[in-house]
């Protein structure tokens, strides 16, 4: 039996299609939470072309430190830039789709240690917000809670999702591999 | 691998080309306190028992070259009571909103952290020159919302700003007087 005539899956177009949405919707997400967490929107100059609650690494570290882990101060100051930078590559990897399956691990491993830190604030009732977004409210209020533990699994679950299936069409992967051969 | 380092990698170059300033932990000095010589001899005051006989700090304000950093309760008080003197001073309360309706210093305005919409001045500060001294607090202890509201006025060009670190709860603690309600 030959490759064309091997029975198709029928549920392939639909997986296909739920891959690509989710590499659009998630990649967007979480490079705009990036791009947010980073204040390039308002270092760049574009809050005139587009206003919108841009936030700074400051931001960020404040809410590093609030969550109260014992890191020291350097290494907070380096986490403020290094994970929304890290949400920003992988959000784009997301998006055209290369490196990812590596994108989407990483996400997902993001999304994972989030959810630990939220528990841990939960569970010392610590007052936190999370600037997760800029200083936009995506579905889930200011102050960290259940709610972020919730957000943070659907995405996690969407990064595994990618990571099972693969890159699925319009994406650099399949461009690139289908060159290679 | 690859895309974790190149993140690390131009994290770390992006924090080393935009350091922020954490100079706000420079304490401003401690209220100064009678010398010897300025206080009252003991001996002079008769018919006192031993409490008594304590001489209290006078609180001062933090030292004019002073202009950020930490202030205490008794320092905060010396503000509030130039805020109803001369008016030149702002009470800043950086807690949620339904922390500060449920009860706040008196005459504080509520400007949260995300109240610095893409870096601008909330509306509420609009009538406050720049010349004004800021005071900000929120629940005392662990929190860092003051420190976060504080740095965003240091960025709006108000060059008096102070962190009143025990925050509400030691205003309280002192029972100086609060208020309920929005703002």
């Amino acid at each position: 039996m030959n490759a064309s005539s091997a029975p198709r899956c029928p549920l392939r177009p639909a997986i296909s299609f739920t891959t690509l949405l989710l590499r659009f919707s998630l990649g967007g997400l979480m490079a705009f939470s990036g791009w947010m967490k980073l204040g390039l929107h308002t270092d760049l100059g574009l809050q005139a072309f587009l206003p919108l609650k841009s936030l700074a690494p400051l931001d960020f570290y404040f809410a590093i430190a609030g969550f109260k882990l014992g890191l020291p101060e350097h290494l907070g100051i380096a986490l403020s830039f290094i994970i929304p930078w890290t949400e920003l590559l992988a959000g784009l990897g997301l998006i055209f789709g290369l490196w990812t399956r590596a994108a989407a691990l990483i996400i997902a491993l993001t999304m994972a240690g989030f959810a630990a830190g939220i528990l841990s604030v939960i569970s010392r009732g610590l007052d936190v917000n999370c600037p997760c977004f800029g200083a936009i409210k995506l579905f889930c209020p200011s102050r960290i809670g259940t709610c972020h533990i919730i957000r943070n699994a659907a995405f996690a679950s969407a990064a595994i999702w990618i990571i099972v299936t693969d890159a699925g069409p319009l994406s650099l992967d399949r461009l690139l591999a289908r060159q290679r051969s | 691998m690859a895309l974790a380092s190149v993140a690390m990698a131009i994290g770390l170059a992006d924090s080393g080309l935009r350091p922020f300033s954490l100079n706000l932990k420079s304490p401003p000095p401690a209220p100064v306190e009678p010398s010897l010589a300025e206080r009252p001899s003991l001996d002079s005051i008769p018919d006192l028992n031993v409490a008594a006989r304590r001489v209290e700090p006078t609180p001062t304000v933090p030292a004019a070259n002073s202009n950020e950093g930490f202030i205490t309760t008794a320092q905060a008080k010396v503000f509030h009571d130039r805020l109803f003197a001369q008016g030149d001073v702002v009470f800043v309360d950086a807690r949620n909103r339904d922390e500060f309706e449920a009860a706040h210093i008196s005459a504080s305005l509520h400007i949260p952290p995300d109240a610095f919409f893409g870096g601008q001045l909330p509306p509420e500060m609009d009538m406050a020159p720049k010349s004004y001294t800021i005071v900000v607090y929120c629940g005392g202890g662990e929190c860092d919302a003051s420190k976060l509201v504080a740095l965003r006025f240091k960025e709006q060009a108000y060059s008096t700003v102070y962190v009143y670190q025990e925050g509400f709860a030691g205003w309280t603690a002192a029972k100086l007087p609060t208020q309920k309600g929005g703002q």
